[in-house]
């Protein structure tokens, strides 16, 4: 059936993903699976009943089925509230790495509530949550806000047939290829498609329920760690 | 008497063109950068650089979405001064870092 489908992942990021080793790897996975990749397609409006969908500078691209992901926006509670970003997306701004409302000194921000230059991703919000509880003790305490979040996230993408691959990084280092959690051992690899990954994402749906949200410890730091990663120059 | 003028070969870029320096960009500058773009820079283009440096100097994080609500120009025209992809391509001639994606 696979091959009487063609697959087409339209997007307006410059790739399959945003940063460079990531796109490789995932770009070779998409070839491989021979899903072609149409990149700075940004989406200006669909025309259903010739079946094509229609760039701000009028590429089109055909389609019997679409899947369309519309635009991520923040709650309609922020808008109410007037704490939005200029962007109108009810984005609330936020210090990057306090995560103190950049507004109000008395609100800080987590998750999808945040204009944060990172993803939306549930790991974000488990690792900005140390930090946002360290900050808002310290504020209470009239003291400094030492707790910095790095833009710790990490994710599984499953690739299909019992696997799947790791991407773990931050506002600084892009995701690269290694180990995760233990350097040498793993027993999961970053940027590569494995068996383990998949397994590591089916138990993650364990570690979930019965470790993180009970507040049991991890072997995930809070910052992205660099051990385990392979750095090249 | 000879002057020095900052060209695209005597200011510093990253592998992708991008100047490493926003503070050495010069409208020449742009000029040539645009030139290798295959575009011309009209009065237009230039507000629109010009906007793009001061909300970097402000810090703000740029989307096309932001640059759609400018006022300046909306996403439609934002392609046809720029192209290909807008808000990369016209970051490179505004002498800017690549906008950041978060994803």
């Amino acid at each position: 059936m696979r091959d009487k489908v063609e697959i087409t992942y339209v997007t307006p990021a410059a790739g399959a993903f945003t940063k460079p080793k990531a796109t490789i790897m995932l770009s070779k996975l998409l070839e491989e699976k021979q899903v072609k990749v149409i990149p700075d397609f940004y989406l200006q409006r669909v025309d259903n009943e010739r079946k094509v969908i229609i760039s701000y500078d009028e590429k089109e691209v055909p389609f019997d089925l679409l899947v369309s992901i519309p635009v991520n926006k923040g709650d309609q509670v922020i808008e109410n509230s007037n704490l939005g970003d200029e962007d109108g997306l009810n984005f609330v701004p936020t210090d990057k790495h306090t995560l103190q409302s950049k507004k109000y000194e008395n609100m800080f921000v987590i998750g999808d509530a945040t204009n944060v230059p990172a993803s939306k991703a549930g790991s974000v919000v488990h690792f900005e949550a140390e930090i946002l509880i360290e900050n808002i003790l310290s504020y209470i305490n009239g003291q400094p806000l030492e707790a910095k979040f790095d833009g710790h996230a990490n994710c599984f993408i499953e690739t299909g047939h019992g696997k799947a691959t790791l991407i773990d990084f931050n506002y600084d280092t892009e995701p690269l290829p290694g180990k995760f959690p233990f350097a040498g051992v793993g027993p999961m690899d970053l940027l590569k498609v494995t068996r383990a990954n998949h397994y590591g994402k089916l138990a993650f749906k364990w570690v979930y329920w019965h470790m993180l949200i009970t507040g049991k410890k991890l072997p995930v730091s809070t910052h992205m760690s660099m051990s385990g990663k392979l750095v090249e120059n | 008497m000879e002057t020095l003028v900052k060209t695209l070969a005597t200011v510093e870029v990253n592998a992708e063109g991008y100047l490493k320096n926003m503070n050495e960009w010069t409208p020449d500058i742009a000029r040539e950068i645009a030139a290798k773009e295959n575009i011309n820079l009209t009065e237009k283009h230039f507000e629109v650089l010009n906007w793009l440096r001061a909300k970097q100097t402000e810090g703000v994080a740029l989307s096309m979405r932001k640059l759609g609500n400018s006022g300046l120009v909306d996403i439609k025209q934002f392609y046809a001064l720029f192209p290909g992809g807008p808000l990369k391509i016209s970051s490179k001639i505004a002498g800017i870092p690549k906008p950041a994606s978060c994803i």
